[in-house]
């Protein structure tokens, strides 16, 4: 199925006709963390973990709005195994845009490529000749079960001892040089995202395969090698926007996944009150669905757009000279969180509230969304809403000096 | 429904107006506030205060552009139930960003006050009444059962 490059119509398509089995097996695949052998097969011939891989390595080099729509699709089924597929598939993004083109040859070789990240820095690097050591553990390398790379940031051990961290080293790792850590599935949610730690040890790393001073969460594509590569716009992104829209098109997938359960329920359930009535009947109920179908389109208008604006400033910024801006990366983002707060709120104001006790008892699919939505909607990337909107405030206002504020920045004490 | 789509994209893009017109309003009184407190040739130092002020107007620079996308939806879909009730959400959207600003407003404004007056002027309009019957017709459409 993955010859010819299909359209995404038929990805997204090939999504919805995955969608039964995905919610037949939500269960199981959080019982076991991750999903199983046989959807990975599912996904790898469907063409999913192809999607934003570049054509010369045979991807299909989709447009971010094509990839979300997908996602959307998948996650609507179940939102841990959308998670752990999106998360392995969203980073060739990330590396077809920042590393060089023979590191690129070699880690996308034909085409076979899953890479979960994580942006927050962890242990350390030393020198080795033509390259370096890495040691850590990351945590939260959601997508790691059927990964082929690992996409992490570390810092420059120090010149001596006790002295200072060197500069922040974002790097990527094939799998021979880390181990998946069995430690994932203890938390309110997501239990099937397989996000488990990836641990390294003294694994060398050439030189083509690490970034001096770059963090994956706030790029600025000017200093990116993608277009020149790839002549595709999509390769020139900032990140800040697609991080979070990540965030925002799972949570609109499962929520989706939401009102399909809820409608399973009113349909066969009476009302609790008088007047004793099926509860699709009942105006109240009708009422609740039609505002949780209104939020969650909402959502979906804000996502997809942001995501159209997105594809167009990485344009303009490459075929007309008009850089994408830091500032509107900000802005963008601040949409992508809109969206995933609307889906949200149609969850838990909309749906969960109104859906009744045994429809939040354990095993329930509602539960499971829930519990899964509640896990997104804490994630950093929200806890980033304040901040996001001060810098954007700050950016507007010409009020930032230097380098954005990263960890390395923070750590070393050269924040502005 | 007594007011089709259109008319809820009409509001919505008046709602959306006015609250850009008061963005635009409350970012010249932060602006005053960091001339004031600049000394040159590097920008001002901050408080907590001043970066909250910076933070409630970059929130609401992208709330608007999420309003506006939403709304273009709305437009883009026609004279339906769900187009009604997505320029509603846009509406709702501009106008909740709109009083966060006023609320959170750094100095005195007659351009923001007038800006709130019109986006209450937009939100009192008879049809916004309709909201839970449009609600109804889009669960009922999508229940396949008829009304009432």
């Amino acid at each position: 199925m993955g010859d010819p490059t299909p359209t995404p119509e038929q990805l997204v398509q090939r999504a919805r006709e995955l969608r039964p089995m995905l919610v037949q097996r939500a269960a199981e695949t959080e019982a076991n963390t991750f999903y199983a052998q046989d959807v990975h097969e599912e996904f790898l011939r469907a063409g999913f973990y192809r999607m934003l891989v570049p054509r010369r390595f045979g991807g299909y080099e989709l447009s971010p709005e094509d990839f979300f729509r997908v996602v959307i699709e998948v996650a609507q089924g179940d939102m841990g195994t959308a998670w752990c597929m999106a998360l392995a598939s969203t980073h060739a993004l990330n590396v077809a845009a920042m590393f060089s083109e023979q590191a690129q040859v070699e880690l996308f070789g034909d085409g076979d490529f899953r890479c979960p990240a994580v942006a927050a820095p962890a242990g350390q690097a030393v020198r080795a000749d033509g390259g370096w050591e890495v040691t850590g553990r990351w945590a939260y390398g959601s997508g790691s079960p059927y990964a082929t790379h690992f996409m992490g940031a570390t810092f420059a051990a120090p010149s001596q001892d006790g002295g200072r961290p060197g500069p922040m080293l974002l790097f990527i790792a094939p799998r021979d040089r880390w181990e998946r850590l069995d430690d994932w599935g203890a938390t309110l949610g997501l239990k099937g995202s397989g996000s488990h730690s990836v641990r390294m040890e003294s694994a060398f790393l050439p030189d083509r395969y690490v970034l001096e001073n770059r963090w994956l969460v706030d790029t600025d594509p000017a200093v990116n090698p993608g277009y020149a590569i790839h002549g595709n716009p999509i390769y020139a992104q900032r990140t800040l926007a697609v991080f979070q829209a990540t965030l925002g098109a799972l949570a609109i997938g499962a929520v989706r996944g939401a009102i399909d359960e809820y409608e399973q329920q009113i349909r066969t359930r009476r009302t609790q009150r008088p007047p004793i009535v099926p509860r699709y009947l009942d105006p109240d109920y009708q009422a609740w669905l039609g505002r949780a179908i209104a939020r969650t389109a909402a959502a979906e208008a804000a996502l997809l757009g942001m995501l159209r604006r997105h594809l167009e400033l990485c344009r303009r910024s490459v075929e007309g000279g008009v850089p994408y801006s830091r500032e509107d990366d900000l802005r963008l983002n601040v949409v992508a969180r809109d969206a995933l707060t609307l889906a949200w709120t149609a969850l838990q104001d909309d749906l969960y509230r109104t859906g009744g006790t045994q429809a939040s008892a354990a095993g329930q699919r509602l539960e499971r969304i829930f519990r899964d939505v509640a896990q997104d909607w804490s994630h950093f990337g929200n806890t980033l809403r304040d901040w996001t909107a001060r810098e954007l405030g700050h950016e507007r206002l010409g009020l930032v000096r230097g380098p954005a504020l990263r960890p390395d920045t923070v750590h070393t004490g050269t924040a502005p | 429904m007594s007011a089709g789509a259109s008319h809820q994209v009409r509001l919505a893009g008046e709602m959306l107006d006015a609250a850009c017109d008061a963005l635009a309003a409350y970012e010249e009184l932060v602006r005053a506030r960091v001339d004031a407190q600049a000394h040159p040739p590097g920008p001002p130092a901050a408080g907590d205060l001043e970066t909250d002020f910076r933070r409630w107007m970059g929130a609401a620079i992208g709330h608007l552009e999420t309003a506006g996308l939403v709304l273009d939806d709305a437009v883009a879909r026609g004279e339906d139930a769900l187009a009604w009730a997505l320029a509603r959400e846009a509406a709702r959207l501009a106008h909740e960003t709109l009083l966060q600003l006023v609320s959170h407003a750094p100095g005195a404004s007659d351009a923001l006050r007038r800006a709130a007056e019109r986006a209450l002027a937009t939100w009192s309009d008879p049809s916004g009444a309709d909201e839970d019957q449009v609600l109804r017709r889009i669960a009922r459409e999508r229940l396949g059962v008829e009304a009432g």
